[in-house]
């Protein structure tokens, strides 16, 4: 409790409560109202010392939002030439208070994934600048950079054998050698990467989100802009977590994503929404792919929605009862996924809907 | 003025760019651009230039971020940073009077009462008064002012700002306040006005 009574002038002045109300920034209004029925022998120095806050000000300077996050991205631009020189054995992004970032996947397979950044900020971003002299500077990474400005995919390849195809106005940069704990490559645009399995966890920095595969976590970080970014999964297993607010309890299903093949994440920059969805294309999980034919006589449905939840690995749900005396005659086997379950879901009057990364077929009418 | 970023949520930025992520260091500039610019604007009006140091200094940051050690408050750091990096690059542009001392530097603010939410005119006339005194106080009162009522630091905070010790800021405030107290309504009765500085105490008198 802070003794008013001794309070002169440059005490009110020092009184950070006092000088946000008179700006009018405080919580304290109905105490520093009152005040001075409490202390009235301290009208002149509070008069004073309020005057005097008020005198002080300062009108701000002629600066707009656009400007200064332009000139953010011009930070962003410019550092990630350099990549820090991370020691060995120090993990990245290591965050003590939250283990349950932490997951580890022992992988057999290589995760292949796709990121596909939100159209507009980063392409309109993607202006040459002369990068080349600063990467020069630092001798610890050599950062290659690939502009793809051609008008098809572009292959390639990293020191580690993992393969990146770019889109066109897509760029990427990247160490001519990973070291470290950690493979890190820095994507402006769309790539689609297969990612070698190594030990070192690969990362792919866009923007505020980093997609990390092979065992440990993916990072997407909230940051003030309103497009949308999304990650797709084609095979493997890959995580994709947003930044935990402050104050809110450990929670992972709040937090981040688990995604599985034809599996996608989009993150909403503007509320900040994670949410999982499918890929615009699933594609049949390659080894189950040739298995099954997709040719039916006479099948009941749910068999045929279990072959496919298998051949695309994307968890379907219907009841099966309601569908067990459905039979369907037909060959799927050119359609993609969305055609199939169309041309089903009509010879049986039911209808899909893509929720939470999975696919909820229901009778028409019944919902 | 806007809402700053709480200095906690800045703490937990400053870890998070130092353990590597470029990201948080990106979203301090962001939250703290507008305060660094007004700041760098007053030590050199010159808005590209002073965009230039705020470019640089994070630039600088994010480079030597292995180094970089952990801060007290991120915004009055960076404060401190941008100033020194001004001051640098203006001497090191006017070599030919190359000032030693750090506090010749020129400093310019312009105070404009906010009288918005006063009625009466009499109070209005007081203000004025006042903006008029503050604003022909010596350059570095006027510094001082400015950091602790348009940036809100703590007097420790001016110190480190200002390269000067926690004393010598309180000496400068009261010289400040010495020299206001012509341009307060002083009340003929209380002409005796006493105030003491850390036990040290001087009495003024006050002129009706």
């Amino acid at each position: 409790m802070k003794n008013y009574h001794t309070y002169k002038v440059e005490d009110f002045i020092q009184d950070e409560d006092f000088q946000d109300w008179v700006q009018g920034r405080g919580n304290r209004e109905s105490f520093w109202r009152s005040f001075l029925q409490k202390y009235p022998d301290k009208r002149e120095a509070f008069q004073q010392a309020e005057q005097f806050i008020r005198a002080a000000n300062v009108a701000p300077e002629r600066l707009s939002e656009a400007e200064i996050r332009k000139e953010t991205e011009v930070f962003i631009e410019n550092a990630s030439a350099y990549i820090p020189n991370r020691q060995p054995g120090v993990a990245v992004f290591q965050d003590e208070q939250s283990p349950v970032y932490t997951f580890r996947w022992v992988l057999a397979v290589a995760a292949v994934f796709v990121v596909v950044m939100g159209f507009g900020w980063y392409f309109t971003t993607n202006k040459l600048e002369p990068t080349a002299t600063k990467l020069s500077d630092n001798p610890v990474s050599q950062l290659v950079e690939t502009t793809n400005d051609t008008q098809h995919l572009l292959r390639v390849v990293l020191n580690d054998s993992s393969e990146v195809l770019l889109s066109p106005k897509s760029r990427l940069r990247y160490p001519s050698q990973f070291s470290g704990n950690a493979r890190i490559v820095y994507l402006q645009g769309e790539g689609s990467f297969s990612v070698r399995h190594q030990h070192q966890p690969f990362m792919v920095y866009t923007g505020e989100m980093i997609t990390q595969v092979l065992g440990t976590r993916f990072v997407v970080k909230a940051f003030d802009r309103d497009q949308k970014m999304t990650v797709q999964v084609i095979s493997g297993k890959v995580s994709v977590y947003k930044k935990k607010p402050a104050q809110v309890p450990d929670n992972k299903e709040v937090n981040g994503l688990i995604l599985n093949a034809n599996q996608a994440a989009i993150f909403e920059k503007s509320d900040g929404n994670l949410t999982k969805t499918l890929v615009a294309k699933p594609l049949p999980i390659e080894k189950r792919a040739k298995e099954i034919p997709f040719v039916y006589d006479e099948v009941p449905l749910p068999v045929i929605l279990r072959e496919l939840e298998k051949s695309y690995g994307i968890p379907i749900q219907f009841d099966e009862q309601t569908f067990a005396t459905s039979k369907i005659t037909a060959i799927l086997s050119s359609e993609s996924l969305y055609e199939k379950l169309d041309l089903l879901c009509k010879a049986s009057s039911a209808s899909y809907e893509i929720t939470d990364g999975q696919i909820v077929i229901s009778r028409k009418g019944y919902r | 003025m806007s809402k700053r970023l709480p200095s906690e949520e800045a703490q937990q930025l400053w870890q998070e760019y130092r353990a590597g992520d470029m990201y948080a260091l990106a979203k301090i500039m962001q939250s703290y651009y507008a305060d660094l610019f007004h700041w760098g604007m007053r030590l050199q009006a010159d808005r590209e230039f002073v965009k230039d140091c705020i470019q640089e200094l994070f630039l600088n940051l994010w480079k030597h971020q292995k180094t970089v050690r952990s801060v007290e408050n991120v915004r009055a750091y960076l404060l401190v940073v941008l100033k020194s990096r001004i001051l640098r690059e203006l001497s090191r542009k006017h070599t030919t009077h190359q000032s030693t001392l750090s506090e010749e530097y020129a400093f310019s603010v312009e105070f404009a009462a906010d009288v918005q939410l006063i009625e009466e005119e009499n109070e209005v006339y007081q203000i004025r008064k006042l903006e008029h005194g503050i604003s022909h106080l010596p350059e570095r009162q006027k510094e001082l002012i400015y950091l602790r009522f348009y940036q809100n630091l703590s007097f420790e905070q001016i110190a480190d700002v200002m390269h000067l010790g926690r004393q010598s800021v309180y000496n400068l405030l009261q010289k400040s306040l010495i020299s206001l107290r012509k341009n307060w309504p002083v009340s003929c009765l209380a002409l005796l006005i006493q105030f003491t500085v850390y036990g040290f105490q001087f009495t003024v008198a006050g002129v009706c």
